[in-house]
């Protein structure tokens, strides 16, 4: 069997299982969505509060604030969809010995370990989000051509791939030190900056934004596309960036578990 | 008392084994400070005060968060819906302690040790943006820190540990802990002054506790706030206090009697 068309039959089969698992949960799938309703009614207000004592933040007006945030938003949840939830029980894997159970599987670890949960709850709150992009769109009347449209996605998909290979290295570090699970927290918490236009920071900041702690990837870069504000020189740039942090992020990976010792029997 | 005082003790052990965790918690909170000043930075832009807020006394609010938020928060309602879910707590019902005050003190244990990397960043620092920041001025005033984080850590404790207690009739209580964390920190004071929110949802958040988690005590440092609101604000947390304990007391009894103690 061709190695691709394995894999695409073991994430079908992980994609059915998440069905069923949150088909287990109704009521709780329900609850969750109008949370999450309420916590983009709060993230508006609090752009509003801004809003409400000035007309541009960093030069972006309301409408681009709102499609940065917007963009923001989509791209946590496809994190979501796609590894989040994998990747934040990274660390009990490890912990209370997970890993031996899956370093047996005749499949790449870093695969299942990534993919193993489908976060399919996303998918109704990205619809959620793209209607209301579309109607801010509309309602502060941005227009863009296709091209920057295409970008805008492109980078967006390159944003979540730059968090997936950053939230691998920082969790990747849990097979050195004990219980610091809450390191993720520290990542949802940075990342929460990147809903701001990045121009509000002084340079030392973006430069760590863009570099260190990439946070400018999530959701600035794409927004910036689809607003025609992106340089020639951001376009090629941004691929590269995206593929060196995976690359770095496999290879500290594969480091790790190389010296990985079972933590039970 | 002894139990009690064992159980402290336990507390501070526990922060002293996971440093690193301790540490994490801790830039958690740094992040905050680090962002949010500048998008208000940004929006004063050439003016000097908003809403009774000058540029020092806003970028002095934020520097107090760490400190303050390591005081008055409490995260125990994860530690609580696993004790549910895995039927540690029917142990509990065995032991000469309440579950309650026993969560409560062994996470005062911790947060005496969790109280330092704030506390020390903000020795570091002071020499650094002495200048830049607005103090506090030594003043009796400031004695009414005290009751203000004491109030506002309770009832962050007995919110916390209602919503670990949801675990008693749902296997699946994460949407308490978000739908809790995002009303603590946006109504709490943690985008910015409570100032700065309209009219309708300041009067709203005047009836709830939530600005004992933070606005409340950085107000009293920045001597922001009269005493007439500061003791109103007493007045509304003493009440939410009362009532929650009632409440958990209720909850947690009926609780008690549903749980099976699966797993033990």
């Amino acid at each position: 069997m061709k190695t691709s068309t394995k894999y695409w039959k073991v994430y079908k089969r992980f994609l059915e299982n998440s069905f069923s698992y949150h088909s287990q949960y109704r009521s709780d799938t329900i609850l969750n969505l109008i949370l999450n309703l309420s916590w983009m009614a709060v993230v508006f207000l609090a752009v509003e509060i801004f809003f409400g004592n000035t007309t541009l933040l960093a030069g972006w007006t309301r409408g681009e604030t709102y499609i940065l945030t917007l963009f923001w938003m989509i791209s946590d949840e496809l994190c979501i969809f796609f590894f989040s939830n994998n990747i934040y029980t990274l660390s009990s894997k490890i912990i209370e010995g997970d890993m031996d159970k899956l370093l047996t599987k005749p499949i790449n670890t870093l695969f299942f370990v990534s993919t193993q949960f489908v976060g399919l709850r996303s998918l109704i709150r990205i619809f959620i989000q793209i209607f209301a992009l579309v109607y801010i769109i509309i309602h502060f009347q941005i227009t863009f051509t296709t091209l920057n449209l295409l970008l805008g996605v492109f980078f967006l998909f390159c944003g979540v791939l730059i968090q997936y290979s950053f939230m691998l290295l920082m969790n990747t570090l849990n097979f050195w030190f004990e219980k610091v699970d809450n390191i993720n927290n520290l990542w949802d918490i940075a990342q929460g900056a990147g809903k701001y236009p990045i121009d509000i920071f002084k340079k030392s900041f973006r430069i760590l934004f863009l570099t260190f702690l990439p946070i400018a990837y999530v959701a600035y870069f794409p927004a910036k596309s689809i607003l025609g504000k992106i340089s020639w020189i951001e376009v090629l740039i941004i691929p590269c960036i995206t593929l060196f942090l995976f690359l770095l992020a496999v290879s500290f990976w594969n480091f790790a578990l190389k010296r990985y010792t079972s933590a039970s029997s | 008392m002894k139990k009690y005082f064992q159980v402290f003790k336990l507390g501070i052990h526990d922060a002293l084994v996971y440093r690193a965790r301790m540490v994490v918690w801790f830039l958690h909170s740094v992040m905050w400070i680090l962002v949010l000043p500048f998008i208000w930075l940004s929006i004063y832009g050439e003016n000097q005060t908003l809403a009774g807020y000058t540029k020092p006394m806003m970028l002095a609010y934020f520097f107090f968060i760490p400190l303050i938020e390591s005081i008055t928060y409490f995260h125990v309602e994860h530690e609580i819906q696993e004790d549910i879910k895995n039927g540690n707590i029917v142990n509990f019902t065995l032991r000469p302690l309440s579950y309650t005050l026993y969560q409560y003190i062994i996470n005062q244990g911790y947060k005496c040790i969790g109280i330092f990397p704030p506390l020390l960043t903000i020795c570091f620092l002071f020499p650094f943006v002495k200048n830049t920041l607005a103090f506090p001025t030594p003043s009796v005033q400031l004695l009414w820190i005290i009751p203000s984080v004491l109030l506002g850590g309770a009832v962050s404790f007995l919110i916390s540990s209602l919503i670990g207690m949801v675990a008693f009739w749902t296997t699946r209580a994460e949407w308490a802990t978000h739908l809790w964390w995002m009303i603590s920190t946006f109504v709490g004071g943690f985008v910015g002054p409570l100032e700065f929110f309209p009219h309708s949802i300041q009067t709203i958040i005047s009836y709830t506790p939530f600005s004992l988690f933070i606005h409340t005590p950085i107000s009293i440092l920045l001597e922001k706030i009269d005493t007439p609101h500061l003791l109103k604000q007493f007045w509304v947390g003493i009440l939410w206090v009362i009532g929650l304990l009632i409440f958990n007391k209720v909850v947690y009894r009926r609780g008690i009697r549903r749980s099976e103690g699966i797993g033990i």
